[in-house]
Protein backbone atom coordinates (compact mmCIF):
# COMPACT_ATOMS: atom_id res chain seq x y z
CA UNK A 1 0.00 0.00 0.00
CA UNK A 2 1.33 3.60 -1.03
CA UNK A 3 1.93 5.97 2.16
CA UNK A 4 -0.34 8.24 0.82
CA UNK A 5 -3.14 5.78 0.53
CA UNK A 6 -2.86 6.01 4.73
CA UNK A 7 -4.32 8.01 7.10
CA UNK A 8 -2.78 6.33 10.15
CA UNK A 9 0.83 5.11 10.08
CA UNK A 10 3.13 4.45 13.08
CA UNK A 11 6.51 3.01 13.28
CA UNK A 12 7.35 1.40 16.21
CA UNK A 13 5.32 3.36 18.12
CA UNK A 14 5.84 2.60 21.93
CA UNK A 15 4.50 4.21 25.56
CA UNK A 16 5.49 3.01 29.16
CA UNK A 17 4.13 4.40 32.32
CA UNK A 18 6.67 3.82 34.89
CA UNK A 19 7.55 -0.03 34.57
CA UNK A 20 4.58 -0.77 32.77
CA UNK A 21 5.13 -0.93 28.87
CA UNK A 22 1.55 -0.40 27.82
CA UNK A 23 2.28 -0.29 24.13
CA UNK A 24 5.16 -1.89 22.61
CA UNK A 25 6.48 -1.24 18.94
CA UNK A 26 2.97 -0.53 16.86
CA UNK A 27 3.16 -0.15 13.23
CA UNK A 28 -0.54 0.22 12.57
CA UNK A 29 -1.47 1.27 9.10
CA UNK A 30 -4.67 2.27 8.51
CA UNK A 31 -6.10 3.16 4.77
CA UNK A 32 -8.07 6.22 3.33
CA UNK A 33 -12.21 5.81 3.28
CA UNK A 34 -11.97 2.66 5.58
CA UNK A 35 -13.96 1.65 8.57
CA UNK A 36 -10.75 0.39 10.64
CA UNK A 37 -11.78 -1.63 13.80
CA UNK A 38 -8.76 -1.97 16.15
CA UNK A 39 -9.88 -4.64 18.63
CA UNK A 40 -8.11 -5.99 21.71
CA UNK A 41 -9.03 -6.98 25.42
CA UNK A 42 -9.38 -4.50 28.28
CA UNK A 43 -6.13 -3.11 28.95
CA UNK A 44 -4.16 -4.23 25.39
CA UNK A 45 -3.45 -0.40 24.60
CA UNK A 46 -6.28 0.47 22.70
CA UNK A 47 -6.97 3.46 24.17
CA UNK A 48 -3.17 4.79 24.98
CA UNK A 49 -2.75 4.63 21.05
CA UNK A 50 -5.56 6.49 21.01
CA UNK A 51 -4.41 9.01 23.01
CA UNK A 52 -0.73 9.16 21.53
CA UNK A 53 -2.30 9.76 17.75
CA UNK A 54 -4.05 12.78 19.49
CA UNK A 55 -1.08 14.05 21.13
CA UNK A 56 -2.71 13.71 24.53
CA UNK A 57 0.35 11.31 25.73
CA UNK A 58 3.95 11.43 24.45
CA UNK A 59 5.35 8.48 23.01
CA UNK A 60 8.23 6.86 24.61
CA UNK A 61 9.82 5.57 21.54
CA UNK A 62 8.76 5.57 17.69
CA UNK A 63 6.18 7.95 16.47
CA UNK A 64 3.92 8.36 13.47
CA UNK A 65 1.91 10.35 10.96
CA UNK A 66 -1.81 11.36 10.30
CA UNK A 67 -2.35 12.67 7.14
CA UNK A 68 1.53 12.49 6.73
CA UNK A 69 2.00 15.16 9.34
CA UNK A 70 3.76 14.07 12.48
CA UNK A 71 1.68 13.11 15.38
CA UNK A 72 4.56 14.68 17.79
CA UNK A 73 5.44 18.10 16.51
CA UNK A 74 2.17 18.62 14.10
CA UNK A 75 -0.13 17.59 16.59
CA UNK A 76 -2.76 20.12 16.83
CA UNK A 77 -2.77 21.00 12.94
CA UNK A 78 -3.47 17.02 12.73
CA UNK A 79 -6.66 17.28 15.48
CA UNK A 80 -7.82 20.03 13.37
CA UNK A 81 -9.14 17.33 10.56
CA UNK A 82 -9.99 14.96 13.26
CA UNK A 83 -13.06 14.35 15.60
CA UNK A 84 -12.93 12.26 18.37
CA UNK A 85 -15.29 10.59 20.96
CA UNK A 86 -13.52 9.62 24.39
CA UNK A 87 -14.42 6.30 25.89
CA UNK A 88 -15.73 8.50 29.00
CA UNK A 89 -17.64 11.44 27.62
CA UNK A 90 -16.70 14.38 30.01
CA UNK A 91 -18.40 17.58 29.15
CA UNK A 92 -19.08 21.32 31.00
CA UNK A 93 -22.19 20.18 33.08
CA UNK A 94 -23.38 23.71 33.40
CA UNK A 95 -23.23 23.93 28.96
CA UNK A 96 -26.43 22.57 26.87
CA UNK A 97 -25.73 19.88 24.20
CA UNK A 98 -26.78 22.75 21.88
CA UNK A 99 -23.96 25.00 23.93
CA UNK A 100 -21.33 21.85 23.55
CA UNK A 101 -21.66 21.53 20.46
CA UNK A 102 -21.34 25.16 19.15
CA UNK A 103 -18.27 25.55 21.24
CA UNK A 104 -17.16 22.53 19.79
CA UNK A 105 -17.46 23.70 16.48
CA UNK A 106 -16.12 27.70 17.46
CA UNK A 107 -12.61 25.37 17.76
CA UNK A 108 -12.88 24.59 14.07
CA UNK A 109 -14.84 27.54 12.65
CA UNK A 110 -14.70 30.94 13.29
CA UNK A 111 -18.38 32.16 11.36
CA UNK A 112 -20.42 33.04 9.95
CA UNK A 113 -22.57 32.16 13.02
CA UNK A 114 -25.82 31.34 10.50
CA UNK A 115 -23.69 28.30 9.41
CA UNK A 116 -22.44 27.07 12.77
CA UNK A 117 -26.13 27.67 13.99
CA UNK A 118 -26.96 25.39 11.09
CA UNK A 119 -24.30 22.73 11.42
CA UNK A 120 -25.23 22.43 15.50
CA UNK A 121 -29.02 21.68 14.56
CA UNK A 122 -27.77 18.89 11.79
CA UNK A 123 -25.93 17.24 14.54
CA UNK A 124 -28.68 17.85 16.97
CA UNK A 125 -31.25 15.87 14.33
CA UNK A 126 -27.99 13.38 13.36
CA UNK A 127 -27.49 12.20 16.83
CA UNK A 128 -31.97 12.80 18.00
CA UNK A 129 -30.77 15.42 20.27
CA UNK A 130 -33.79 17.22 19.52
CA UNK A 131 -36.18 17.68 22.50
CA UNK A 132 -33.54 17.82 24.75
CA UNK A 133 -30.69 20.52 23.62
CA UNK A 134 -31.62 22.81 25.50
CA UNK A 135 -31.09 21.31 28.29
CA UNK A 136 -28.06 21.57 30.71
CA UNK A 137 -26.00 17.79 30.23
CA UNK A 138 -26.11 17.35 33.95
CA UNK A 139 -29.22 16.01 33.81
CA UNK A 140 -28.30 13.75 30.54
CA UNK A 141 -28.28 10.15 31.13
CA UNK A 142 -25.58 7.70 29.68
CA UNK A 143 -26.65 7.36 26.52
CA UNK A 144 -27.67 10.37 25.77
CA UNK A 145 -23.82 11.47 27.09
CA UNK A 146 -23.09 9.02 24.39
CA UNK A 147 -25.01 10.58 21.64
CA UNK A 148 -23.48 13.89 22.20
CA UNK A 149 -20.42 12.67 22.07
CA UNK A 150 -20.72 11.37 18.50
CA UNK A 151 -22.55 14.92 17.20
CA UNK A 152 -19.47 16.96 18.94
CA UNK A 153 -17.08 14.41 16.87
CA UNK A 154 -18.67 15.05 13.56
CA UNK A 155 -19.51 18.67 14.19
CA UNK A 156 -16.45 19.52 11.61
CA UNK A 157 -17.36 16.78 9.54
CA UNK A 158 -13.66 15.63 10.09
CA UNK A 159 -11.33 13.78 7.40
CA UNK A 160 -10.54 11.39 10.33
CA UNK A 161 -13.26 10.13 13.28
CA UNK A 162 -11.35 8.39 16.10
CA UNK A 163 -14.07 6.74 18.25
CA UNK A 164 -13.32 5.34 21.54
CA UNK A 165 -16.14 2.12 21.98
CA UNK A 166 -19.08 4.59 20.35
CA UNK A 167 -21.43 2.17 20.85
CA UNK A 168 -21.33 1.85 25.10
CA UNK A 169 -24.40 2.93 26.74
CA UNK A 170 -26.14 3.03 23.86
CA UNK A 171 -29.69 0.99 23.51
CA UNK A 172 -30.11 -0.73 20.67
CA UNK A 173 -31.49 1.61 18.71
CA UNK A 174 -29.06 3.96 19.46
CA UNK A 175 -26.13 1.27 18.55
CA UNK A 176 -27.81 0.81 15.17
CA UNK A 177 -27.97 4.17 14.37
CA UNK A 178 -24.18 4.92 15.28
CA UNK A 179 -23.36 2.14 13.06
CA UNK A 180 -25.47 4.14 9.90
CA UNK A 181 -23.63 7.16 11.35
CA UNK A 182 -20.04 5.34 10.32
CA UNK A 183 -21.27 3.81 7.38
CA UNK A 184 -22.66 6.90 6.04
CA UNK A 185 -19.33 8.85 7.38
CA UNK A 186 -16.79 6.25 5.03
CA UNK A 187 -17.99 8.68 1.54
CA UNK A 188 -15.86 11.29 2.53
CA UNK A 189 -13.80 10.53 5.99
CA UNK A 190 -11.96 7.70 7.57
CA UNK A 191 -13.18 6.05 11.10
CA UNK A 192 -11.09 4.52 13.30
CA UNK A 193 -12.85 3.02 16.36
CA UNK A 194 -12.03 0.89 19.53
CA UNK A 195 -14.88 -1.73 20.14
CA UNK A 196 -16.10 -4.69 22.42
CA UNK A 197 -19.17 -5.38 20.36
CA UNK A 198 -17.56 -7.94 18.11
CA UNK A 199 -21.03 -8.21 15.90
CA UNK A 200 -20.90 -4.41 14.72
CA UNK A 201 -17.38 -4.81 13.70
CA UNK A 202 -18.31 -7.73 11.37
CA UNK A 203 -21.23 -5.88 10.11
CA UNK A 204 -19.16 -2.56 9.47
CA UNK A 205 -16.12 -2.66 9.25
CA UNK A 206 -13.36 -3.27 6.42
CA UNK A 207 -10.33 -3.43 7.98
CA UNK A 208 -9.18 -5.02 11.86
CA UNK A 209 -6.36 -4.75 13.74
CA UNK A 210 -6.06 -6.80 17.38
CA UNK A 211 -3.50 -5.82 20.33
CA UNK A 212 -2.99 -7.94 23.26
CA UNK A 213 -0.56 -6.61 25.72
CA UNK A 214 0.56 -3.84 24.01
CA UNK A 215 1.31 -5.84 21.26
CA UNK A 216 -0.10 -5.95 17.82
CA UNK A 217 -1.10 -9.35 16.89
CA UNK A 218 -2.67 -8.83 13.88
CA UNK A 219 -3.84 -6.43 11.38
CA UNK A 220 -5.64 -7.54 8.15
CA UNK A 221 -9.42 -6.96 6.07
CA UNK A 222 -12.23 -8.37 8.00
CA UNK A 223 -12.89 -11.31 4.94
CA UNK A 224 -9.09 -12.78 5.52
CA UNK A 225 -9.74 -12.58 8.93
CA UNK A 226 -12.87 -14.45 8.87
CA UNK A 227 -11.51 -16.69 5.91
CA UNK A 228 -7.97 -17.57 6.87
CA UNK A 229 -6.35 -16.58 10.24
CA UNK A 230 -7.74 -20.31 11.80
CA UNK A 231 -8.27 -23.75 11.54
CA UNK A 232 -11.10 -24.75 9.51
CA UNK A 233 -13.06 -26.99 11.67
CA UNK A 234 -15.31 -30.01 11.22
CA UNK A 235 -17.91 -30.93 13.90
CA UNK A 236 -18.72 -34.37 13.91
CA UNK A 237 -21.56 -36.81 15.94
CA UNK A 238 -20.75 -39.93 15.73
CA UNK A 239 -21.44 -43.58 17.50
CA UNK A 240 -19.60 -46.77 17.53
CA UNK A 241 -16.20 -47.80 18.34
CA UNK A 242 -14.40 -44.48 17.54
CA UNK A 243 -11.19 -45.05 18.92
CA UNK A 244 -9.52 -46.77 15.58
CA UNK A 245 -11.29 -44.08 14.12
CA UNK A 246 -9.76 -41.24 15.63
CA UNK A 247 -5.97 -42.90 15.62
CA UNK A 248 -6.34 -43.00 12.31
CA UNK A 249 -7.72 -39.27 11.65
CA UNK A 250 -5.36 -37.47 13.74
CA UNK A 251 -2.43 -39.00 11.82
CA UNK A 252 -3.40 -37.06 8.69
CA UNK A 253 -1.19 -34.54 8.25
CA UNK A 254 -3.72 -32.33 7.23
CA UNK A 255 -5.21 -32.52 10.81
CA UNK A 256 -4.21 -30.39 13.69
CA UNK A 257 -6.41 -31.74 16.51
CA UNK A 258 -9.37 -33.18 17.73
CA UNK A 259 -11.53 -31.99 20.80
CA UNK A 260 -13.43 -34.87 21.80
CA UNK A 261 -16.56 -34.69 23.97
CA UNK A 262 -19.32 -37.04 24.64
CA UNK A 263 -23.56 -37.57 26.04
CA UNK A 264 -24.57 -41.00 26.18
CA UNK A 265 -23.29 -42.93 23.69
CA UNK A 266 -22.95 -39.73 21.52
CA UNK A 267 -19.63 -39.06 20.73
CA UNK A 268 -18.93 -35.36 19.01
CA UNK A 269 -15.37 -34.38 17.54
CA UNK A 270 -14.34 -30.97 16.48
CA UNK A 271 -11.80 -31.65 13.95
CA UNK A 272 -9.47 -28.76 13.34
CA UNK A 273 -7.70 -29.18 9.98
CA UNK A 274 -5.14 -27.15 7.82
CA UNK A 275 -5.80 -28.10 4.53
CA UNK A 276 -9.89 -28.07 3.39
CA UNK A 277 -9.49 -29.27 0.27
CA UNK A 278 -7.78 -32.25 1.57
CA UNK A 279 -10.29 -32.64 4.26
CA UNK A 280 -13.58 -32.27 1.83
CA UNK A 281 -11.92 -35.18 0.32
CA UNK A 282 -10.77 -37.48 2.64
CA UNK A 283 -12.51 -36.93 6.49
CA UNK A 284 -16.14 -38.48 5.60
CA UNK A 285 -14.25 -41.32 3.60
CA UNK A 286 -12.18 -42.06 6.53
CA UNK A 287 -15.08 -42.20 8.96
CA UNK A 288 -17.17 -44.09 6.79
CA UNK A 289 -14.15 -46.40 6.30
CA UNK A 290 -13.86 -47.01 10.40
CA UNK A 291 -17.53 -48.07 10.75
CA UNK A 292 -19.10 -45.62 12.85
CA UNK A 293 -22.02 -44.32 12.59
CA UNK A 294 -22.16 -40.95 12.00
CA UNK A 295 -25.44 -38.76 12.82
CA UNK A 296 -24.10 -35.18 12.15
CA UNK A 297 -21.11 -33.74 9.82
CA UNK A 298 -20.88 -30.15 9.40
CA UNK A 299 -18.25 -27.67 8.50
CA UNK A 300 -17.87 -24.96 11.46
CA UNK A 301 -18.84 -21.56 10.82
CA UNK A 302 -16.43 -19.21 12.32
CA UNK A 303 -17.29 -15.52 13.31
CA UNK A 304 -15.37 -13.00 14.73
CA UNK A 305 -16.14 -13.55 18.42
CA UNK A 306 -14.35 -17.04 17.56
CA UNK A 307 -11.72 -15.20 15.56
CA UNK A 308 -10.81 -12.90 18.07
CA UNK A 309 -10.89 -15.67 21.04
CA UNK A 310 -8.56 -17.81 19.17
CA UNK A 311 -6.01 -15.31 18.19
CA UNK A 312 -6.35 -13.56 21.88
CA UNK A 313 -5.73 -17.38 22.93
CA UNK A 314 -2.98 -18.18 21.00
CA UNK A 315 -0.76 -14.32 21.79
CA UNK A 316 -0.85 -15.19 24.88
CA UNK A 317 0.81 -18.88 24.65
CA UNK B 1 -9.60 20.13 5.57
CA UNK B 2 -12.42 18.22 2.98
CA UNK B 3 -14.27 20.50 0.87
CA UNK B 4 -17.47 19.64 3.49
CA UNK B 5 -15.85 20.39 6.22
CA UNK B 6 -14.66 24.13 5.11
CA UNK B 7 -17.63 25.14 2.74
CA UNK B 8 -19.61 28.04 3.64
CA UNK B 9 -17.36 28.64 6.83
CA UNK B 10 -14.51 30.84 7.78
CA UNK B 11 -12.15 28.83 9.56
CA UNK B 12 -10.33 29.68 12.38
CA UNK B 13 -7.22 32.09 11.91
CA UNK B 14 -5.28 31.62 14.91
CA UNK B 15 -1.51 30.53 14.49
CA UNK B 16 0.78 29.41 16.91
CA UNK B 17 0.32 28.85 20.71
CA UNK B 18 -2.66 30.71 20.33
CA UNK B 19 -4.79 28.13 18.40
CA UNK B 20 -8.05 27.95 20.15
CA UNK B 21 -8.05 30.94 22.84
CA UNK B 22 -10.18 32.58 21.36
CA UNK B 23 -12.87 30.40 21.69
CA UNK B 24 -11.60 28.71 25.01
CA UNK B 25 -11.52 32.52 26.42
CA UNK B 26 -15.27 32.59 25.23
CA UNK B 27 -15.77 29.38 26.83
CA UNK B 28 -14.09 30.40 30.30
CA UNK B 29 -16.05 33.98 29.89
CA UNK B 30 -19.55 32.34 29.27
CA UNK B 31 -18.50 30.37 32.71
CA UNK B 32 -18.31 33.11 34.54
CA UNK B 33 -20.76 35.83 33.18
CA UNK B 34 -23.34 34.50 31.47
CA UNK B 35 -24.16 32.07 34.30
CA UNK B 36 -25.28 33.29 38.33
CA UNK B 37 -21.49 32.59 38.96
CA UNK B 38 -20.40 36.39 38.68
CA UNK B 39 -22.94 37.95 40.66
CA UNK B 40 -22.61 35.42 43.59
CA UNK B 41 -19.12 35.78 43.63
CA UNK B 42 -19.94 39.45 43.85
CA UNK B 43 -22.62 39.12 46.21
CA UNK B 44 -19.83 37.03 48.70
CA UNK B 45 -17.17 40.20 48.41
CA UNK B 46 -19.60 42.70 49.18
CA UNK B 47 -20.66 41.15 52.11
CA UNK B 48 -16.89 40.12 53.31
CA UNK B 49 -15.66 43.28 52.50
CA UNK B 50 -18.41 46.23 51.98
CA UNK B 51 -20.62 45.55 54.65
CA UNK B 52 -18.08 44.70 57.27
CA UNK B 53 -16.30 48.02 56.48
CA UNK B 54 -19.83 50.18 57.07
CA UNK B 55 -19.58 48.16 59.80
CA UNK B 56 -16.40 49.28 60.77
CA UNK B 57 -16.65 52.56 59.30
CA UNK B 58 -19.79 53.34 61.73
CA UNK B 59 -18.43 51.79 64.71
CA UNK B 60 -14.88 53.90 64.50
CA UNK B 61 -17.04 56.91 64.01
CA UNK B 62 -19.14 56.35 67.22
CA UNK B 63 -16.28 55.25 68.94
CA UNK B 64 -14.29 58.45 67.66
CA UNK B 65 -17.42 60.35 69.37
CA UNK B 66 -16.71 58.84 72.93
CA UNK B 67 -13.09 59.78 72.50
CA UNK B 68 -11.54 56.30 71.67
CA UNK B 69 -9.56 55.00 69.31
CA UNK B 70 -10.22 52.07 66.60
CA UNK B 71 -7.72 51.48 63.58
CA UNK B 72 -8.17 53.33 60.43
CA UNK B 73 -10.98 51.66 58.11
CA UNK B 74 -8.04 52.07 55.01
CA UNK B 75 -5.95 50.06 56.95
CA UNK B 76 -9.20 47.52 58.23
CA UNK B 77 -9.79 47.45 54.11
CA UNK B 78 -6.08 46.45 53.37
CA UNK B 79 -7.04 43.49 55.71
CA UNK B 80 -10.15 42.61 54.66
CA UNK B 81 -9.33 43.14 50.85
CA UNK B 82 -5.83 41.59 51.18
CA UNK B 83 -5.91 38.63 53.50
CA UNK B 84 -9.53 37.39 52.79
CA UNK B 85 -9.71 37.83 49.24
CA UNK B 86 -6.39 35.39 49.32
CA UNK B 87 -8.03 32.74 51.11
CA UNK B 88 -10.91 33.14 48.59
CA UNK B 89 -8.76 33.08 45.67
CA UNK B 90 -6.86 29.95 47.01
CA UNK B 91 -10.56 28.16 47.50
CA UNK B 92 -11.56 29.79 43.81
CA UNK B 93 -8.65 28.40 41.73
CA UNK B 94 -7.87 25.54 43.54
CA UNK B 95 -9.92 23.72 41.46
CA UNK B 96 -9.26 25.09 38.05
CA UNK B 97 -6.90 22.73 36.68
CA UNK B 98 -6.91 19.83 38.72
CA UNK B 99 -10.83 19.58 38.56
CA UNK B 100 -10.62 19.75 34.58
CA UNK B 101 -7.61 17.35 34.78
CA UNK B 102 -9.63 15.00 37.06
CA UNK B 103 -13.17 15.52 35.03
CA UNK B 104 -11.48 14.37 31.76
CA UNK B 105 -13.09 17.94 30.55
CA UNK B 106 -9.08 19.25 29.92
CA UNK B 107 -8.44 15.96 27.96
CA UNK B 108 -11.61 16.44 25.75
CA UNK B 109 -11.01 19.93 25.23
CA UNK B 110 -7.01 19.31 23.98
CA UNK B 111 -7.98 16.92 21.64
CA UNK B 112 -9.57 19.60 19.53
CA UNK B 113 -7.07 22.16 17.60
CA UNK B 114 -5.88 24.05 20.70
CA UNK B 115 -2.62 24.41 22.84
CA UNK B 116 -1.73 23.53 26.01
CA UNK B 117 -0.87 27.30 26.40
CA UNK B 118 -3.95 28.67 25.44
CA UNK B 119 -5.18 26.06 27.38
CA UNK B 120 -4.00 27.62 30.56
CA UNK B 121 -3.51 31.35 29.58
CA UNK B 122 -7.53 30.79 28.93
CA UNK B 123 -7.77 30.11 32.58
CA UNK B 124 -5.47 32.61 34.18
CA UNK B 125 -6.81 35.23 32.03
CA UNK B 126 -10.55 35.42 32.33
CA UNK B 127 -10.40 33.46 36.54
CA UNK B 128 -7.95 36.75 37.52
CA UNK B 129 -10.37 39.50 35.40
CA UNK B 130 -13.79 37.66 36.96
CA UNK B 131 -11.55 37.56 40.88
CA UNK B 132 -10.41 40.99 40.15
CA UNK B 133 -13.57 42.24 39.03
CA UNK B 134 -15.99 41.11 42.04
CA UNK B 135 -13.22 41.19 44.95
CA UNK B 136 -11.18 44.02 44.33
CA UNK B 137 -12.15 46.39 41.90
CA UNK B 138 -16.04 46.53 42.13
CA UNK B 139 -15.67 46.13 46.26
CA UNK B 140 -12.87 48.47 46.42
CA UNK B 141 -15.30 51.24 44.08
CA UNK B 142 -17.56 50.40 46.73
CA UNK B 143 -15.11 51.43 49.58
CA UNK B 144 -13.70 54.45 48.49
CA UNK B 145 -17.35 55.76 48.24
CA UNK B 146 -18.55 54.67 51.66
CA UNK B 147 -15.59 56.08 53.00
CA UNK B 148 -16.00 59.81 50.97
CA UNK B 149 -19.85 59.36 51.75
CA UNK B 150 -19.93 58.22 55.41
CA UNK B 151 -16.34 58.75 57.10
CA UNK B 152 -14.12 61.33 58.60
CA UNK B 153 -11.47 60.43 56.30
CA UNK B 154 -13.45 61.66 53.37
CA UNK B 155 -12.98 61.61 49.90
CA UNK B 156 -8.92 60.41 49.05
CA UNK B 157 -7.32 60.88 45.77
CA UNK B 158 -8.77 59.41 43.38
CA UNK B 159 -5.44 58.82 41.84
CA UNK B 160 -4.15 57.30 44.71
CA UNK B 161 -7.02 55.30 45.72
CA UNK B 162 -6.35 53.61 41.98
CA UNK B 163 -2.67 52.80 42.51
CA UNK B 164 -3.60 51.24 45.89
CA UNK B 165 -6.12 48.85 44.33
CA UNK B 166 -3.31 48.03 41.61
CA UNK B 167 -1.30 47.08 44.67
CA UNK B 168 -4.24 45.32 46.59
CA UNK B 169 -4.71 43.78 42.53
CA UNK B 170 -1.29 42.64 41.96
CA UNK B 171 -1.04 41.04 45.73
CA UNK B 172 -4.49 39.03 44.58
CA UNK B 173 -2.76 37.86 41.33
CA UNK B 174 0.28 36.43 43.19
CA UNK B 175 -2.36 34.29 45.00
CA UNK B 176 -4.08 33.59 41.63
CA UNK B 177 -0.93 32.34 39.63
CA UNK B 178 0.63 30.74 42.70
CA UNK B 179 -2.50 28.14 42.86
CA UNK B 180 -2.59 28.16 39.17
CA UNK B 181 0.94 27.05 38.64
CA UNK B 182 0.19 24.08 42.00
CA UNK B 183 -3.01 23.39 39.67
CA UNK B 184 -0.50 22.33 36.91
CA UNK B 185 2.09 20.60 39.31
CA UNK B 186 0.22 18.47 41.79
CA UNK B 187 -3.12 16.02 41.37
CA UNK B 188 -4.18 16.69 44.96
CA UNK B 189 -6.06 19.62 45.68
CA UNK B 190 -5.56 19.49 49.40
CA UNK B 191 -1.40 20.32 48.05
CA UNK B 192 -2.75 22.64 45.57
CA UNK B 193 -4.17 24.76 48.56
CA UNK B 194 -2.21 23.84 51.42
CA UNK B 195 1.03 24.84 49.79
CA UNK B 196 -0.20 28.86 49.43
CA UNK B 197 -1.84 28.71 52.96
CA UNK B 198 1.63 27.82 54.64
CA UNK B 199 3.36 29.89 52.14
CA UNK B 200 0.54 32.87 53.15
CA UNK B 201 1.70 32.03 56.86
CA UNK B 202 5.24 32.40 56.09
CA UNK B 203 5.19 35.78 54.97
CA UNK B 204 2.98 37.04 57.43
CA UNK B 205 4.06 35.60 60.64
CA UNK B 206 7.62 34.44 59.65
CA UNK B 207 9.35 38.19 59.52
CA UNK B 208 9.57 38.04 63.12
CA UNK B 209 12.39 35.42 62.55
CA UNK B 210 13.56 36.38 59.25
CA UNK B 211 13.00 39.84 58.85
CA UNK B 212 14.27 40.73 55.54
CA UNK B 213 11.07 38.08 54.06
CA UNK B 214 9.16 41.34 54.31
CA UNK B 215 10.99 42.71 51.33
CA UNK B 216 10.13 40.04 48.91
CA UNK B 217 6.74 39.64 50.74
CA UNK B 218 3.88 39.68 48.63
CA UNK B 219 1.68 40.65 51.80
CA UNK B 220 3.10 44.20 52.30
CA UNK B 221 0.97 45.00 49.02
CA UNK B 222 -2.07 45.28 50.11
CA UNK B 223 -1.62 44.46 54.25
CA UNK B 224 1.42 45.14 56.92
CA UNK B 225 2.07 42.02 58.25
CA UNK B 226 3.54 44.92 61.24
CA UNK B 227 1.99 48.00 60.72
CA UNK B 228 3.69 49.71 64.18
CA UNK B 229 6.99 49.30 61.69
CA UNK B 230 5.79 49.74 57.93
CA UNK B 231 2.77 50.34 55.59
CA UNK B 232 1.42 48.86 53.19
CA UNK B 233 2.17 50.25 49.82
CA UNK B 234 -1.82 50.24 49.31
CA UNK B 235 -2.21 52.25 52.07
CA UNK B 236 0.95 54.70 51.20
CA UNK B 237 -0.53 55.39 47.70
CA UNK B 238 -4.37 55.84 49.24
CA UNK B 239 -2.99 58.07 52.02
CA UNK B 240 -0.25 59.85 49.92
CA UNK B 241 2.46 58.28 52.75
CA UNK B 242 6.15 57.47 51.79
CA UNK B 243 6.58 54.30 50.35
CA UNK B 244 8.88 51.85 52.79
CA UNK B 245 9.99 49.68 49.79
CA UNK B 246 9.82 49.09 46.34
CA UNK B 247 11.19 45.57 46.14
CA UNK B 248 8.07 43.62 47.33
CA UNK B 249 6.60 45.10 44.50
CA UNK B 250 8.94 43.98 42.34
CA UNK B 251 9.27 40.67 43.78
CA UNK B 252 5.69 40.13 43.84
CA UNK B 253 5.74 41.20 39.46
CA UNK B 254 8.70 38.37 39.19
CA UNK B 255 7.29 35.52 41.51
CA UNK B 256 3.57 36.30 39.51
CA UNK B 257 5.38 35.71 36.43
CA UNK B 258 7.79 32.93 36.95
CA UNK B 259 4.43 31.25 38.33
CA UNK B 260 2.93 31.62 34.73
CA UNK B 261 5.53 30.53 33.34
CA UNK B 262 6.36 27.17 34.78
CA UNK B 263 2.26 26.68 35.01
CA UNK B 264 2.40 26.51 31.19
CA UNK B 265 5.87 24.51 30.74
CA UNK B 266 4.63 21.80 33.19
CA UNK B 267 1.12 21.76 31.53
CA UNK B 268 2.88 21.20 28.06
CA UNK B 269 4.58 18.80 29.38
CA UNK B 270 1.60 16.82 31.19
CA UNK B 271 -0.51 13.39 29.71
CA UNK B 272 -4.20 13.32 29.64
Amino acid sequence: MNSNDLVISTEGLSKSFGEVQALKSLNLRVPQKSIFAFLGPNGAGKTTTIKLLLGLVKPTSGGGKIFGKDIIHESVDIRANIGYLPQDTHFYEHMSARQTLEYTAKFFYAGPQSEIDKRVNEMIELVGLEGKADRPIKGFSGGERQRLGIGQAEVNYPDLLILDEPAANLDPQGRRDVLEVMSRIRKHATVFYCTHILDDVQRVSDQVAIVNHGELVTQTSIEELLAGTGDVIYSVTLTGDAQSAYTQIRQQPWVSGIETSQEGDQITWQVSVTDEVAAKDQLMNLLVASGVKISNFSRKEQNLEDVFINIIERSQK
Amino acid sequence: MSAIASGQFQLVAEKGWRRGLGNLLQGEYSAWFKSSKWWKHLAMWFSIINLMMVILILASTKIAQEGGEMPEPIFMYGIFGGMFVAFGVMIIMQRVLIAEKHSGTAAWVLSKPVTRTSFVVSRLVVNSIAILLTSVIVPGVIFYMTLGLFSDTGWLPPLGFIAGLLMISLHTFFWIALVLMMGSLFESMGVVIAVPMVLFFIFWMGTGVIPALIYISPLLLAFSPDSGQMSALSVSFMTGAPVFSWLPLIATVVFSVIFVAVAIWRFNRQEF
